[in-house]
C-alpha cells in the first residue's frame, strides 16, 4: 500500500548478512538519506604488501584504512600472524555501493575486516560497528552516532560497538531504538536513578 | 557497546570459541620508549 502511494523507495536500507563470513564486516555510516549500514570487505591475495582501497572513498578514509592495517601489523605477534603474510600478500579493502564515503569512522570496521581476512576467523553478522582507530588501537569518538545507531536498529544488528566517550548521547536516541541499546544500558549503569534511562523521551 | 580499545570490538565481532586464547595478554596501549644510542660523533 505504501509503495502504491509513494512509489518505488529511493533508498534501500542495508540489511544484515545471512551468515557469518570471513573478511566481511558491517560498518555504520551517515549518508544524505540518513544513517545506513555499510558492508566492508577485505581480502588477501599474493602480492608485495600493498594496501588497495576501493569504493569511492575520500582521502581521509584511505588514511583510516592505512592506520587500521598498521595497527594489525604492529600487533601481528599478538594475533599469531606471520610477518611474511604482509610481505607476500596485498590487502584489498572494498566498500561496495556506489555512494561516496567520507570520514574516518570506518577505522575499527576496516581493522576487523583485515584481521578476519588474515586469520580466516569469521565475523558475527549481527555486529555493527563504528569508530576511528588509532595506531595504538584506541577507539576515538565519531559523529552522527544517533543516525548510525538507528541504522543498526533498522538492520536488526543488535550489538553496536562505538566509542565509549559518547555513551552520554544515548539520551537523544528515540525510545524504540534505545530499548536494549548498549548505550542506554551503559547510561543506566552510570545513572541508576533513571535520569538517563529508557523512560525519557 | 561503548568501547575504548579496538580489541574489545574484535573480541565481540570475531566468531571464536575461546577469545581469551586469541587475546591472551592485555592490549598494550603504549609502546616501550625507544632506546637512544649515545652519539659517537666528535665535533
Amino acid at each position: 500500500m505504501t509503495m502504491k502511494l509513494l512509489g518505488v523507495p529511493k533508498y534501500e536500507p542495508g540489511r544484515k548478512e545471512k551468515e557469518n563470513q570471513v573478511g566481511l564486516v558491517t560498518g555504520l555510516c551517515v549518508t544524505q538519506a540518513g544513517g545506513d549500514t555499510l558492508a566492508t570487505e577485505a581480502t588477501l591475495m599474493p602480492g608485495k604488501g600493498k594496501l588497495i582501497v576501493t569504493g569511492i572513498l575520500s582521502d581521509m578514509m584511505k588514511e583510516s584504512a592505512q592506520a587500521a592495517l598498521s595497527y594489525v601489523r604492529s600487533r601481528s605477534k599478538r594475533f599469531n600472524i606471520d610477518d611474511k603474510v604482509f610481505e607476500n600478500n596485498d590487502v584489498h579493502v572494498h566498500c561496495p555501493t556506489g555512494i561516496p564515503k567520507d570520514g574516518n569512522s570506518a577505522g575499527v570496521t576496516i581493522a576487523t575486516a583485515i584481521l578476519s581476512a588474515i586469520t580466516r576467523i569469521p565475523v558475527h553478522r549481527e555486529v555493527a560497528m563504528t569508530g576511528e582507530v588509532t595506531l595504538r588501537g584506541r577507539v576515538l569518538p565519531i559523529g552522527g552516532l544517533k543516525e548510525k545507531v538507528l541504522a543498526a536498529h533498522r538492520a536488526a544488528s543488535r550489538p553496536c560497538c562505538s566509542p565509549g566517550a559518547i555513551a552520554r548521547t544515548s539520551k537523544r536516541f528515540p525510545q524504540g531504538s534505545r530499548r536494549g541499546s548498549p548505550h542506554a544500558r551503559e547510561a543506566r549503569r552510570r545513572d541508576p536513578q533513571g535520569r538517563a534511562g529508557d523512560g525519557e523521551a | 557497546m561503548p568501547v575504548k580499545h579496538v580489541d574489545e570490538i574484535l573480541k565481540v565481532a570475531l566468531v571464536m570459541a575461546k577469545p581469551e586464547e586469541f587475546f591472551g595478554q592485555a592490549a598494550p596501549t603504549t609502546l616501550p620508549a625507544p632506546t637512544v644510542e649515545p652519539s659517537t660523533s666528535v665535533s
